[in-house]
């Protein structure tokens, strides 16, 4: 126990004059790289219920629901939302008819963000804090829309 | 006349590769990067376009003595022009796409056209480089959404590699392959984060090391202005740069000896011409 006070005094000391470099990773860096790690999803799961809600996280959104063209519901990140699926599909229907080259509809409410992202004959109803851009709208999309196509052949 | 030798011991065939150069930071050598790889890449025999994606604050035209381009990219944004139409030829073979100067043409811009734009071009070029804005904006997302891989780009300090990681993370939501990451303007000094350290934190491979280097700074200045690759293509920056780009090309060496262009040489010139006898002005 002595020795090692002594050895860890003398490091010290040697540390100190020579000016040696502090090695390893301080809090900062442990931070940042516990970030890049939490960074990263792994999509590869067999149930479409579990992929919606890693796709709710790894795009930082509060909910996701996608429904087909007719309303029926196909997947929510919520558990079930029906009507969700409906009033979505219906207002995109709606807006379509007065503005047919429509290709997205984002609405502020005074919470956030209403998102609907019309992909593959499916409408995508993303609810965010803030708003998302069309591309990160269409990389939900093509996420869900890959895990479909896996699964599907 | 400069007498230029390559010697690379592997190239590779490639199809088409669009590659942006990202950050997170500003000012941390972006345009720089893409820029001096371009030219290292069509130095050696690969054909090039560098893209100024950075539709606000358009840089690479500056860097590049082209900021006259009657055609930029805002045109073909806008669908007032084709991109073929913004292709100019920039140093020693490169091709360039400028963006525009013009503030009232950034308004009306739509950038999510940029994939298309870019994709309508992918196969007449090995390369293709997008130097993308800074942040993590719009214009940003659909530069990195216009590319099939991101190389990122960041100073060796915590907010700089805070930043990239961001970045790296916006990436990956778009499910674009991150090829590496690029430290710039080093300095070797006691504090700066190390390339190990990176590579742990970011898990990512470490494309380059970028020394800082005054003869940068030199890029932009009238007289003696001019891309690094261009102007000084000796300088430890450059050299690094090479480095960068031929681990982009996936070949093992790429090394320039530039016969005529000693500085020793170079030196003794410009004081013998002054004492040589200038002809009559007609």
């Amino acid at each position: 126990m002595v020795l090692s006070k002594v050895s860890t005094v003398v490091r010290k000391v040697a540390s100190k004059v020579l000016d040696l470099e502090q090695t390893g990773l301080n809090e900062q860096y442990k931070m940042i790289k516990e970030a890049s790690r939490n960074s990263k999803f792994e999509l590869e799961v067999e149930e479409l219920s579990q992929l919606i809600k890693l796709l709710r996280e790894k795009h930082a959104v509060d909910s996701i629901v996608v429904a087909y063209n007719n309303g029926s519901l196909l997947i929510s990140s919520n558990g079930s939302d029906l009507k969700e699926a409906i009033t979505g599909t219906a207002m995109l229907s709606y807006i379509r008819s007065e503005i047919p080259k429509s290709e997205s509809v984002f609405i502020k409410k005074s919470k956030g963000w209403y998102m609907l992202y019309p992909f593959s004959k499916k409408v995508y109803i993303v609810h965010a804090a803030s708003n998302l851009h069309n591309v990160e709208l269409k990389a939900i999309a093509d996420d869900l829309e890959s895990f479909l196509k896996k699964h599907s052949d | 006349m400069i007498n230029q030798e390559f010697i690379v011991s592997k190239k590779l065939v490639f199809m088409g590769r669009v590659i942006c150069i990202a950050s997170g930071k500003g000012g941390v050598g972006k345009t720089t990067l893409a820029g001096n790889v371009g030219i290292a890449l069509a130095q050696n025999g690969y054909s090039v376009c560098i893209v100024d994606a950075d539709i606000a604050m358009a840089n690479l035209s500056l860097l590049l003595g082209m900021q006259s381009s009657p055609i930029t990219l805002h045109d073909v944004l806008l669908g007032e022009a084709t991109i073929n139409d913004a292709i100019y030829d920039g140093p020693k073979g490169v091709k360039i796409v400028p963006s525009g100067l013009s503030l009232e043409n950034y308004r009306r811009v739509d950038s999510e056209r940029l994939e298309s734009v870019i994709d309508s071009i992918a196969g007449q070029f090995d390369f293709i480089l997008l130097d993308v804005p800074a942040g993590i904006e719009k214009n940003v997302l659909a530069a990195i959404s216009a590319s099939d891989e991101v190389l990122l780009v960041a100073t060796p300090d915590p907010p700089s590699i805070a930043d990239v990681l961001k970045t790296k993370i916006v990436a990956q939501r778009l499910n674009r392959k991150i090829i590496g990451i690029v430290l710039n303007m080093v300095r070797g000094e006691k504090g700066e984060i190390s390339d190990t350290d990176v590579m742990k934190m970011l898990e990512l491979p470490v494309y380059g090391i970028i020394p800082y280097d005054p003869e940068v700074w030199k890029t932009f200045l009238h007289e003696k202005g001019g891309p690094l690759m261009v102007r000084s293509p000796n300088a430890p920056a450059a050299l690094a740069l090479r480095k960068t780009a031929s681990k982009i090309v996936g070949a093992e060496i790429a090394i320039v000896h530039e016969r005529g262009k000693n500085p020793i040489a170079g030196f003794f010139n410009r004081l013998f011409s002054i004492f040589k006898k200038k002809p009559k002005a007609a």
